[in-house]
């Protein structure tokens, strides 16, 4: 019994070490320099997720979470709760007017579970130990010019206008 | 020293099962705008959880009457998509605003001790848009 409390606490403490997990991921939409996004009379540029995980007591009280502040070391944070909605989408937000484009197709999903049984020798914690993890998606839209604008109404004129017609 | 055990397990047992309805807003935007250079108002996401014997008996589930208020309602079902519209609707009043975009929803269920016990979750997300001029 005892052998089993303890190799608990370590794992719990090595859960509480490398836990907690920030991420920002960022990758070019496939489109062509004339495509644009249904709704949205933009260039689609880039697709962007960001995501925040931590653990809480009691669903309420953070212990560790993955740290949202730019420009630090530390990864993870001890006590405060950087998995909020606000948090996540500032720093969307400010990497979208870095790149001067706006916001589209802003989505959002949260997690939460108590249950740890795919942690060995944890199980279940009772309500007393929960994770949590959100994340928000955005595509990053891109306003051509009026040239540009012009330029892709012009395409579109002459392509309606050419011929269909089959082999010789 | 026996009848604090007994209050610390029954409340933990307590914060086990309780179902919850919450709202999370943010109104963070950095001034950048939303699709079609919309002014966004607010990013809202609601959540209603509650816990189901064998998937089928709801046991406690949030109250969507009152959302982030911890209240909750004993064997019925609450964890509907009209719910979480409602509770919308009212967050939509509370802006003053008539325009909404990313309407987004997502069902998600989790058993536990062999299937004895579900957690559901309905959650909706939207993005609130300032009323047009």
């Amino acid at each position: 019994m005892f052998k089993i409390a303890k190799y608990t606490l370590y794992l719990l403490t090595i859960t509480f070490l490398f836990s907690g997990c920030y991420s920002f991921d960022t990758s070019p939409m496939p489109v062509s320099e004339y495509d644009t996004l249904a709704g949205d009379n933009g260039l689609p540029k880039e697709h962007v997720i960001v995501e925040n995980y931590g653990w809480y007591l009691f669903n309420v009280i953070p212990l560790v979470t993955g740290n949202v502040r730019e420009k630090t070391r530390e990864s993870i944070v001890f006590f405060r709760d950087d998995v909020t909605l606000s948090k996540l989408q500032n720093n969307l937000t400010k990497y979208a007017k870095q790149k001067g484009c706006r916001c589209a197709d802003l989505t959002v999903d949260y997690n939460a579970t108590c249950m740890l049984s795919m942690v060995p020798y944890v199980g279940t914690t009772f309500g007393i130990l929960w994770y949590k993890e959100l994340q928000i998606s955005s595509t990053l839209v891109y306003q051509p010019s009026k040239e540009k604008q012009t330029m892709k109404q012009e395409m579109d004129v002459l392509l309606k206008s050419i011929p269909q017609g089959g082999s010789r | 020293m026996m009848k604090y055990k007994k209050i610390i397990s029954a409340f933990l047992m307590l914060a086990f099962v309780t179902g919850c309805m919450t709202t999370r807003t943010s109104s963070v935007y950095n001034d950048v705008k939303m699709e079609d250079g919309e002014n966004p108002l607010c990013t809202i996401q609601i959540e209603n959880t509650g816990w189901f014997l064998f998937d089928v008996i709801p046991l406690v589930c949030g109250d969507p009457r009152f959302p982030n208020d911890w209240s909750c309602r004993f064997f019925t079902n609450t964890i509907t998509l009209e719910n979480n519209l409602k509770v919308l609707e009212k967050e939509m009043d509370k802006y003053k605003t008539t325009r909404i975009a990313n309407v987004n929803s997502l069902n998600k269920d989790n058993f536990y001790f062999c299937f004895l016990l579900f957690r559901r979750a309905c959650l909706t997300s939207a993005v609130l848009l300032e009323e047009k001029k």
